[in-house]
């Protein structure tokens, strides 16, 4: 015949026997045992007099048999949510979180008739040891993407203020700072550029040399504030008047060079440049006042009137001159 | 094949026997809190398993964290029973159970525990006393959620449908809104339909 008793106490989960005032009826050997306690002994005493149990977990205790003997059915208590029930000594020998055994407990009805319920105790030490483990390694784990990430916003706002930084360094070093137009290191960038790539292909490219013919007279009687509102004036016209593909720059002063490219001849380049003094003839409005400009342009022609910067740069300079001595205000083709 | 979908008059059925496990829950559950406690009639649907997330994210509305409790029940009837509750209700429950203002995560887990251990157990009681079977419970879990992390999480395998009953508990003033989605395979699908068939 079986044992059961036997079997009872040979297995690893604390069962007791109690009823709905908290009597002890039966402890099996994991119980007594796990408590320093001699399992007959128990039987008659009440729980209450085993373990100081809080309030809280003896009102919980008293639902749950409540609920166990009204529902016929199993009530539960988890390691995960509660730690323990019953203050019990954590038998793990190795260094422990837990000053108690955490428990998973399930309590039945035994006997509905007499308030009776067994008790069903598992201990969850080991695996709550190691969840909390694993949560402390999450933990640590999120920390660390966390830096990391703070690290990474960090270093991108860095970039991002260098890559600002390097942007206005350039534009320091190839623009005007008065009219933002190209400065003289970004022209002879772009002319040697031009000069290679045309040299290749056979195209031909314009020098534009533009000198504002009364701009000094402005200046000396308006002030250099009118007269460089004047030049961001100018500067604009300019822009508005050629292509996206040619440079505009100012060259020095009053002296402005556009590039020109791909013209199919010299023509080309007179139509432009007599847009651009029909352009810049119109007066300008500064402080209620109507200040006329007008400009000299002088025109070299990539390859026919040079084959470097320095000699396209001159030869547009000398038909400048030309201009100039022709009296203003209109526009000359360098001829070798 | 027949449909996994009840038809109106096994709805019916159903909601009766869940009414009165949800009255002697609620019995239960107004004692646990020294209060009076009142179950809605339940709202009951049925889904396929594919359909079960979007139906929490649904049922969830604005909230983006909500606690999730699992339960398996073995035996000649046999399936799982989740409980999903919204970060409110399962602080308004705890609270309520506990009388007091604030609670920590391991109250607030042990509460939605034990309020979901005596709704399942009322519930699947009743299914088991009604279709004469057996069933054991294992231990449940409980754990904390987000709605945009729910792709994250290990899907439940094994089931083909879902009884999707809508949980809402009034206790003094406060309404606690919780789901309950058991899931079933087919055959215990139809052993429930047929025994509910019986009934009528």
């Amino acid at each position: 015949m079986i044992n059961c008793e036997k079997i009872i106490d040979s297995i690893n989960v604390g069962i007791l026997t109690i009823d709905a005032d908290l009597k002890i009826y039966y402890v099996n050997k994991w119980f007594a045992v796990h408590n320093d306690m001699d399992a007959e002994q128990t039987i008659g005493k009440n729980l209450l007099d085993l373990f100081a149990l809080t309030p809280e977990s003896l009102k919980s205790l008293k639902r749950h048999i409540k609920a166990a003997l009204t529902l016929s059915g199993p009530s539960f208590f988890t390691a995960d949510a509660n730690h323990y029930l019953f203050p019990m000594k954590n038998s793990i020998t190795t260094k422990s979180i837990f000053e108690f055994m955490q428990q998973d407990v399930t309590i039945m009805p035994y006997n509905i008739e007499h308030k009776q319920v067994t008790v069903l105790i598992y201990d969850q030490t080991s695996l709550m040891e190691e969840k909390a483990k694993c949560n402390k390694e999450s933990e640590a784990l999120a920390n660390t993407i966390k830096i990391a990430n703070a690290t990474i916003r960090k270093l991108e706002t860095a970039k991002n203020k260098l890559l600002k930084q390097k942007e206005i360094i350039y534009k320091q070093a190839h623009y005007d700072h008065l009219t933002t137009l190209a400065n003289r290191t970004l022209l002879t960038q772009r002319l040697q550029l031009l000069i290679e790539s045309n040299q290749s292909s056979g195209k031909k490219f314009g020098v534009l040399f533009l000198d504002l013919d009364n701009f000094k007279e402005i200046n000396d009687t308006q002030g250099h504030d009118v007269g460089d509102m004047i030049l961001i004036h100018v500067a604009k016209t300019l822009l508005l008047a050629t292509r996206k593909s040619d440079t505009v720059a100012r060259f020095g002063g009053d002296e402005f060079i556009i590039l020109v490219d791909d013209i199919e001849d010299e023509k080309s380049l007179q139509r432009i440049a007599s847009k651009l003094i029909d352009a810049l003839s119109q007066p300008i409005r500064v402080r209620n006042l109507d200040l006329h400009v007008t400009t000299s342009i002088g025109i070299s022609l990539f390859p026919n009137h040079g084959a470097d910067f320095n000699q396209l740069i001159k030869n547009a300079d000398l038909a400048l001159y030309s201009a100039k001595a022709e009296g203003r205000n209109t526009y000359k083709i360098h001829h070798s | 094949m027949t449909s996994p979908y009840f038809n109106p008059q096994q709805e019916d059925i159903l909601k009766e026997l869940i009414n009165v496990s949800f009255g002697l829950s609620a019995s239960l559950i107004g004692d646990m809190l020294d209060n009076h406690a009142k179950l809605h009639i339940p709202n009951i649907s049925n889904i396929d398993i594919h359909n079960l997330d979007d139906k929490i994210i649904e049922v969830l509305e604005e909230d983006s964290e909500f606690y999730l409790t699992k339960q398996r029940f073995l035996g000649s009837f046999n399936g799982e029973v989740l409980f999903v509750f919204n970060r409110y209700s399962a602080h308004a429950f705890c609270n309520l159970l506990l009388k007091q203002e604030t609670s920590d995560e391991g109250d607030i887990k042990s509460s939605i525990l034990e309020l979901t251990n005596i709704i399942t157990s009322a519930c699947i009681g009743k299914f088991c006393e009604i279709i004469h079977g057996e069933t054991i419970f294992k231990v449940p879990s409980i754990e904390k959620r987000e709605i945009a992390e729910m792709d994250k999480y290990d899907k439940i395998e094994g089931y083909d449908n879902v009884i999707v009953i809508k949980t809402a508990l009034d206790i003094e003033k406060e309404n606690i809104l919780g789901h309950m989605f058991i899931l079933l395979n087919n055959e215990m699908l139809n052993h429930l339909k047929n025994t509910i068939d019986k009934l009528s």
